[in-house]
């Protein structure tokens, strides 16, 4: 059933792989033309290159801006929690941020019940659950994996006074196989993905969701399983 | 009386004298017992508040007994200090916002804060063991109070109204003046005219010996009763509150809510509404792992023939799974699912299956140190070839592999999801959604 084989690390060629959409394009249907875009692409020095060791900025001592939760409501009172956006400013160098977004073991949680507001107090339910719920998520947190950054300077407009881009955004992204894309000024697209829980009938909830950049792409998603016990009570 | 009729009944005296019948636990202290100050000083403030189970049972998980039994201050402390802890309604904050509130209660209690409003105070109605100060306690100063007075048969009324959010009165404890005010409680039907006339007697000054004498009391009540809210509570049956599930006394915490029964530990009530959380793994401590470099992923490739009908292969590194140490052997366990959804028709198909990778652990342990190859560091990996694997997707056919699932589909576009999770860590793959083209 399986193969053993070591896998060599790509060259200073795949290194230097062109990836960015136009560049992929190309790849894909002028590959007599791949030399000459190599060529290009070292000329210019890449425009995106694949790495394999993390290339995440280092935030130690940044300041963090905000923080928000990747969450999936998959009803009035169920929610999959599965990483985290963090961006961060550096305390040294004004207008220098970078926004990091992680992933974690999903959390599936469901605060359903059959609750009678005149028998119990919601309220209190409600902070024990959050408490609970709060702990592991922050435990989680503290286990949380980076997928994909993006990393850019802003100054004011000398004009307007508002702040304004004045730099590259460097972005990289870590596909399925641990392996990073990093490149500059590319789009990320985060797309929600939906998943058939109905058991024969239509019934369609969120899952995961999708990052992509460029070509690459990387997937957040809960057990399957995990959803479907959870719809069903827990059990 | 036979001789033994007398044997009998003389042993049944002497049992019941000498306390056989089963010994109960004094709840309020007697001025002899070594904590008369402490625990009255907490029962003051407490008393109703504590649980039928504290009282009989104490902390059985804590090891401490119940109220009445302890008899040394550490016992005594640990059982109030545990007490409050657990009916803190905010665990978040490092305040206990239950103690800070009844203690800003009983403040109230001894600064005799209703006095303008009510007339009396707490300390001629039984300061802090009286029906007034219990409502208080529970529920603060009321939102509206009543009162109806002075008449020549009935006792002086006051009634302290509660309402609802939505407006609707949640309570309204009526107090009728005999030797201090005491709560109305006879909230039961009043079926009969000697049920009804009880109730009646309950409020007034004399005992009354005519029906006519009733129908006087009735005819006071209202007569005097501008907001009608002692008529509803004396005359009509249970009127205490606009929701029927709420009655003054003896709830069961399931259908019927006491609003005088010691309220269950904020702690209690939040365990009964734990929140469901799955997909956890559970604790791995004591068990032995070689961990791969992430917290939650296992980094994995997804290779897929361009032929007619697509086959699957999955490369893994040796160092990028966590692998389980079991004596000689390293274990890893993998959930593999993927599902086929047909562009056209949304028909979807599965494939699943849980895939063991048992290896000798010496062989993991040097496989996931990698090797040098010309100068270059290189990874061992597992290529798992998955068209031959068995499918254990619900509805599938025994036997059936997912080659035998790729050859049943439908020719046209296919949106392929593919997961696949450490079933022990439960670390996940980055997922895969390609589509694909069935020939």
């Amino acid at each position: 059933m399986t193969n053993d084989k070591p896998l060599l690390l790509r060259g200073f060629f795949n290194y230097c792989m062109v990836t960015s959409k136009f560049f992929y394009i190309m790849e894909l249907k002028m590959k007599r033309y791949m030399a000459v875009i190599f060529g290009f692409s070292l000329l210019f020095w890449s425009h995106s290159v694949m790495a394999q060791t993390n290339p995440v900025p280092d935030v130690t001592n940044w300041k963090v801006v905000n923080t928000s939760r990747i969450e999936l409501r998959i009803s009035d009172c169920a929610s999959i929690y599965l990483g985290l956006e963090t961006e961060y400013s550096n305390p040294t160098v004004p207008g220098d941020f970078v926004r990091i977004v992680s992933r974690h073991i999903p959390v599936t949680v469901s605060k359903c019940r059959d609750f009678n507001e005149r028998l119990a107090s919601e309220t209190v339910a409600e902070e024990y659950s959050r408490q609970e719920e709060q702990d592991l998520l922050n435990e989680r947190t503290k286990q949380s994996d980076p997928f994909l950054y993006l990393e850019w300077k802003t100054d004011k407009d000398p004009v307007t006074g508002h702040d304004r881009l004045s730099s590259d955004v460097l972005l990289g992204i870590m596909a399925p196989d641990g392996n990073w894309l990093v490149t500059k000024n590319e789009k990320a697209l985060v797309e929600f993905m939906t998943e058939n829980v109905g058991n024969g009938k239509t019934r369609n909830i969120f899952s995961g969701a999708e990052f992509r950049v460029g070509g690459i792409y990387h997937i957040l998603r809960a057990n399957r399983s995990d959803i479907i016990r959870l719809l069903e009570g827990g059990s | 009386m036979s001789r033994i009729s007398c044997l009998l009944l003389f042993v049944l005296c002497f049992l019941l004298l000498t306390g056989c019948a089963g010994q109960r636990i004094r709840f309020e202290p007697r001025p002899t017992d070594p904590l008369f100050n402490e625990k009255t000083e907490f029962l003051n403030s407490y008393r109703y508040f504590v649980t039928e189970n504290e009282r009989k049972n104490g902390y059985l998980e804590l090891d401490i007994r119940p109220f009445g039994l302890i008899d040394n201050p550490d016992e005594l402390k640990r059982f109030i200090d545990y007490f409050l802890e657990i009916r803190d309604p905010n665990p978040n904050t490092p305040e206990n916002e239950f103690k800070i509130e009844k203690e800003k209660l009983i403040a109230g209690i001894q600064n005799e804060v209703l006095f303008a409003q009510t007339g009396t105070n707490f300390e001629a109605n039984g300061d802090f063991r009286g029906d007034m100060a219990h409502v208080y306690l529970f529920y603060g100063a009321p939102h509206q109070i009543e009162k109806a007075q002075n008449m020549s048969r009935v006792a002086d009324l006051m009634a302290w109204i509660y309402f609802d959010v939505r407006g609707y009165p949640r309570f309204v404890f009526v107090f009728y003046d005999k030797f201090g005010y005491k709560l109305f409680k006879r909230y039961e039907g009043i079926n009969t005219t000697e049920m009804y006339m009880e109730r009646l007697r309950e409020v007034v000054k004399f005992y009354p010996t005519s029906i006519d004498e009733y129908l006087e009391i009735e005819r006071e009540i209202s007569f005097n009763d501008q907001s009608g809210v002692f008529r509803f509570a004396i005359i009509y049956p249970n009127q205490f509150s606009y929701y029927s599930d709420i009655v003054i006394e003896g709830g069961n915490g399931k259908t019927r809510f006491g609003a005088l029964d010691p309220p269950e530990p904020a702690a209690l009530t939040a365990a009964r509404y734990k929140p469901i959380i799955i997909g956890q793994p559970e604790d791995l401590s004591k068990r032995q792992f070689l961990y791969n470099r992430f917290h939650s992923f296992v980094p994995a490739k997804l290779n897929i023939s361009k032929d007619n009908r697509p086959s699957f292969s999955l490369i893994l590194n040796y160092e990028d799974v966590d692998w389980e140490i079991k004596d000689t052997v390293a274990e890893a366990v993998l959930d593999i699912s993927i599902s086929f959804q047909d562009k056209n028709t949304r028909a979807t198909r599965e494939f699943a299956v849980r895939l063991p990778i048992r290896r000798p652990r010496q062989e993991v342990e040097l496989k996931i140190k990698g090797v040098v190859v010309n100068g270059l560091p290189a990874s061992f990996s597992m290529n798992i070839l998955l068209d031959d694997i068995q499918n254990f997707a619900s509805g599938s056919e025994s036997g059936a592999t997912l080659k035998n699932l790729i050859d049943s589909l439908e020719s046209g576009s296919e949106v392929m999801n593919v997961y696949l999770q450490h079933i022990v860590t439960k670390k996940s793959a980055g997922g895969w959604r390609e589509e694909i083209i069935v020939k």
